[in-house]
């Protein structure tokens, strides 16, 4: 049974790898977990640009023969969610006066997409968890080893080996943090202005079962 | 000597035949709009318009980035162009989204994330 110590998860299928530049101070609270994709063929690219000080990165990173590498502490802040969607609008559960302060910020004048899409982000972020997607400030990141082929649209399908790692460690933070498997367990590409089809495959496993 | 004109004449007739380069030695072959449906805001795509010469001025000035950057950085907007472009005598896929990340790619070994910094977006400003 894996138990926490000081953040770092003991747990004879974890390596601890710690990388300071991806960590970004103290994460009070996890009340999900979120589920992504490198867009590369192999862990080392992942693991070097961390070395190199890269300051975006998850808290664990699964390589294609499902070794899991904890990169960050389970209680300290990494930047891996990105720009939020609003919750309300994917769900279709905005009252009338909320979709309206939504489509104002989405639709300013004389601002640039991307800042449009960064200030409902942060009008998400004044929200409480659930009513908002789980941002960095109250989630985990794991990342999963796998290319995104842009024609295709789709990520590389996980390999079983990472399946089952996926679900080993899915199944360790959801008894650890009390979570919900199926409410509180996020593919990235469902919450954030990412590709949609990030982490659904691994998402669809996990609810499946661990089946690829 | 006496040939000399037709020289003139023939090499200005095969330099009006070229297709049209754009900046970079890029020729854009085919644009088309995308627009993603599924999110909730793709409505805000009406503003997003791209020309060839903009595809063309975007791969000259957008910064060529490695995936865990991108991953970190781009951001995937319902709104996007997509089409086929040449360069140095190759066909590739391209696709560029509202806020400046792109894809440029083909069937084989070529998948290249693209981000439009501040200069970039400074000289597509309906990208920004």
């Amino acid at each position: 049974m894996a138990t926490l110590d000081k953040g770092k998860l003991v747990d004879p299928a974890i390596e601890v790898k710690l990388y300071a530049s991806i960590e970004h101070g103290s994460l009070d609270a996890v009340h999900a977990l979120v589920l992504h994709r490198t867009d590369s063929s192999s862990a080392t690219s992942t693991l070097e640009a961390y070395a190199g000080g890269k300051q975006t990165g998850a808290h664990f990173l699964i390589d294609k023969a499902g070794k899991i590498y904890q990169t960050a502490r389970v209680d300290q802040v990494c930047w891996h969610v990105g720009v939020l969607l609003a919750r309300c609008q994917v769900e279709h559960g905005c009252d009338p006066q909320e979709l309206k302060t939504i489509a104002a910020l989405m639709h300013a004048k004389g601002v640039g997409f991307g800042t449009r899409a960064r200030n409902l982000s942060r009008h998400e972020l004044g929200k409480a968890y659930p009513s908002r997607y789980p941002s960095n400030q109250d989630s985990l990141g794991i990342e999963v080893v796998g290319m995104f082929r842009p024609a295709q649209k789709t990520f590389e399908t996980p390999t079983p080996e990472q399946l089952k790692s996926v679900k080993h460690l899915v199944d360790i933070l959801v008894g650890q943090f009390d979570l919900n498997l199926l409410s509180d367990v996020y593919a990235h590409g469902a919450i954030a202005r990412k590709e949609v089809t990030e982490g659904a495959q691994l998402l669809q496993a996990l609810v499946a079962g661990g089946k690829p | 000597m006496s040939r000399a004109p037709g020289l003139v004449l023939l090499c200005a007739a095969l330099v009006a035949c070229a297709p049209p380069r754009g900046e970079g030695g890029i020729e854009v072959v085919s644009l088309q709009r995308q627009l993603d449906t599924t999110r909730g805001d793709a409505d805000i795509c009406s503003a997003l318009t791209l020309s060839r010469a903009d595809v063309a001025r975007y791969f000259a000035l957008a910064e060529q980035v490695d995936p865990a950057t991108f991953e970190g950085e781009a951001m995937v907007m319902p709104c996007s162009y997509r089409g086929t472009l040449r360069r140095a005598g190759k066909l590739y896929q391209w696709q560029i989204f509202a806020g400046g990340a792109a894809y440029l790619y083909d069937d084989a070994a070529t998948n290249q994330r693209y981000l439009c910094r501040e200069a970039c977006l400074a000289a597509l400003p309906g990208l920004r």
